[in-house]
């Protein structure tokens, strides 16, 4: 187990230098001086010159690599090229809302999928295994800003109980609030969660319900219910645990389009600032943050599961 | 009715003898939300491609006298906020998405096919190096990884379309490898071999051909991810540009119209969905027919 664990570990030096060197090569090669963001288009030559100076734009794109990897590692992802700001301070401002919002998708999109999941594969081929099937395939193909877009036409527009541009309330502060703000961007995800979710807790479901140990407990007389949410979901639910890990990475990056379409001030409107005002540095460093979280996520969903899964934790340790 | 029912299994399979027609009628009678989805498709190929002819009007022939008005007989769709008529800009607007559906699907099918085959066949160095260098663009998430190549390459239809093919390339390249690295240990492949069949005939001919079907169900999986990713894009504001219909443009657009009119922003959100929903439902009966590994059409999927 815990030689599993330091190689998992280890793994992730080579994706994040990898990752590093792709989003710093990325954004240097962007067509279009970034020294003009700073002094405006009207600058003179030796004024541009003195930025791209102080800003260590004229060294060589190894040198301005190492420079800037040696103060990410201190955790100074420089300073935001439109507001002199420290890119950290910009994310750590911006991820409690992305947090809060995550929990609230996830919650939703878990009490959603399972119920539905669980259902449909308990019913394998009736009418509410096909109506499940539908769901789960609309709710990801329509994409959330169609249903964010309707969910403010339903509860902002018509019923007017929600506002059309949503704000971050700490949830501890003002519960109430913290709801009614929330509420819409986590629906417009939740749903494609749930979507996801149920696909996948049917999927496992059946494959585990057609198990050997699965016929034997019903041959033996136990009851159709306790079968299904006792026996069979036991099993089931690691694999879903994947799922809802990749998910939970995800989501923790910032939803770009789902909180653009409620003005929803997480990391994901952070970085689509950033892009819109061509502030590569912030675009830079939160790109390498969002990416490090997705990994570590993905990490800790993989050690979970090996912890979680009697196979693996026995053996040797994948 | 008990979970150990079977799933009715294809009588499509092994009937060689019958015409593809056929074939094509019997496939449909099962799968009848499949056969609604491509004619769904057709239709609206067929209205895109020919949207001069198809559709009503200009679609920037604006109208002062008819802004933001609902569905009419003169305007089916409604029309926006300079009076120009919705359905003819969701008609054009088809040409974008099913443009970018079409390359993306094309090159990144070629050249993830390709990649995945050469890391497949050869496995030392080569493969190891190519699966590396997918990993990474698999290690972010894919709305970013595409929002990050759309912003440095500026905004339009081209560097969106880029954008959509890069980060549809790595699925490819899995799925060709590992149906490469199974196929490969198959006694017909191993006796083509002893036969002295050379490499790229081994490859070409000989292994290709029985990793297709995955990779088709693979390619209406990134066909739905491009339509979707790219109206995401557009509704950014990092993709097609105004006045050009793109439906994410659109519906971008018709947001800020939401208290005066509900159809602007609400048509080109539907007819994205049923696109969308009709590849999803093609990719899944095809799936059901040729069995194979369960496949998340949300893979890739912008949120």
């Amino acid at each position: 187990m815990l030689r599993y664990l330091g190689f998992r570990v280890l793994q992730l030096i080579p994706i994040m230098i990898l990752a590093s060197i792709g989003v710093f090569l990325m954004i240097h090669l962007v067509p279009g001086d970034p020294v003009l963001t700073v002094t405006g288009l009207e600058a003179s030559a030796e004024q541009m010159a003195r930025v791209r100076h102080e800003m260590g734009f004229d060294q060589s794109l190894p040198v301005q690599y190492f420079d800037w990897i040696g103060r990410v590692l201190t955790g100074d992802l420089g300073n935001s090229l439109v507001s002199q700001k420290p890119t950290t301070e910009l994310i750590v401002d911006r991820m409690p809302a992305t947090i809060q919002l995550t929990i609230a998708t996830m919650f939703i999109g878990l009490v959603l999928g399972i119920p539905f999941g669980l259902i449909s594969a308990s019913r394998k081929g009736s009418w509410i295994d096909k109506m499940v099937a539908g769901y789960s395939s609309f709710s990801l193909a329509v994409p959330t800003f169609v249903v964010g877009i309707v969910f403010i036409l339903i509860f902002g527009v018509e019923l007017e109980w929600l506002p059309t541009a949503s704000e971050y309330i700490p949830f501890w502060d003002d519960p109430g609030g913290a709801l009614k703000a929330t509420i819409g961007p986590a629906f417009t995800l939740g749903f494609y969660v749930s979507g996801v979710i149920a696909r996948f807790v049917r999927a496992s479901m059946v494959e585990v319900l057609g198990l050997d140990y699965i016929r034997t407990a019903r041959a033996k007389g136990v009851g159709e219910a306790k079968l299904v949410y006792k026996h069979a979901f036991r099993a089931a639910s690691l694999p879903t645990l994947t799922v809802v890990g990749i998910q939970f990475g995800t989501f923790l990056g910032g939803s770009l389009v789902t909180e653009s379409v409620f003005n929803y001030p997480g990391v994901g409107r952070l970085i689509l600032k950033a892009i819109l005002n061509r502030d590569f540095v912030v675009v830079q460093g939160a790109v390498l943050v969002v990416v490090a979280i997705f990994t570590l996520v993905n990490l800790v969903t993989d050690v979970l599961y090996s912890f979680l899964n009697p196979r693996i934790r026995a053996g040797n340790g994948g | 009715m008990s979970a150990r029912t079977q799933e009715p299994s294809s009588p499509v399979r092994n009937r060689r003898t019958r015409s593809g027609l056929k074939r094509f009628g019997d496939w449909s009678a099962n799968e009848k939300p499949a056969a609604v989805a491509i004619g769904f498709l057709v239709v609206l190929s067929v209205a895109a491609i020919a949207a001069p002819i198809v559709a009503p009007y200009d679609p920037l022939q604006q109208d002062l006298g008819a802004i933001l008005n609902g569905p009419s007989w003169s305007h089916p769709f409604g029309t926006d906020e300079l009076g120009r008529d919705m359905l003819s800009r969701v008609i054009y607007g088809g040409r974008i998405s099913l443009a970018t559906a079409a390359i993306a699907v094309a090159i990144a099918g070629s050249v993830g096919g390709l990649a995945g085959l050469a890391a497949g066949y050869i496995e030392r160095t080569t493969g190891a190096l190519i699966m590396r260098f997918m990993d990474f663009l698999l290690a972010v998430p894919g709305i970013l990884l595409a929002i990050t190549i759309a912003a440095v390459l500026g905004n339009g239809f081209w560097p969106a379309t880029i954008a959509v093919t890069v980060i549809s390339i790595p699925a490819f390249a899995r799925l060709a490898r590992a149906s490469v690295l199974s196929t490969k240990q198959e006694e017909f492949v191993q006796s083509t071999r002893s036969a002295g069949a050379g490499h790229l005939y081994l490859m070409f001919r000989t292994i290709f051909p029985n990793a297709l079907s995955p990779l088709i169900v693979q390619a209406s999986v990134a066909a739905a991810t491009a339509i979707l990713l790219e109206a995401a894009l557009s509704f950014l504001g990092l993709g097609t540009q105004p006045p050009s219909p793109s439906w994410g443009t659109a519906m971008a657009l018709g947001k800020s119209y939401l208290k005066q009119s509900i159809w602007y922003a609400l048509m080109p959100g539907i007819v994205l969905t049923a696109t969308v929903l009709s590849i999803d439902t093609i990719g899944r009966a095809l799936q059901r027919t040729w069995g194979g590994s369960a496949l998340d059409s949300a893979a890739g999927r912008g949120a």
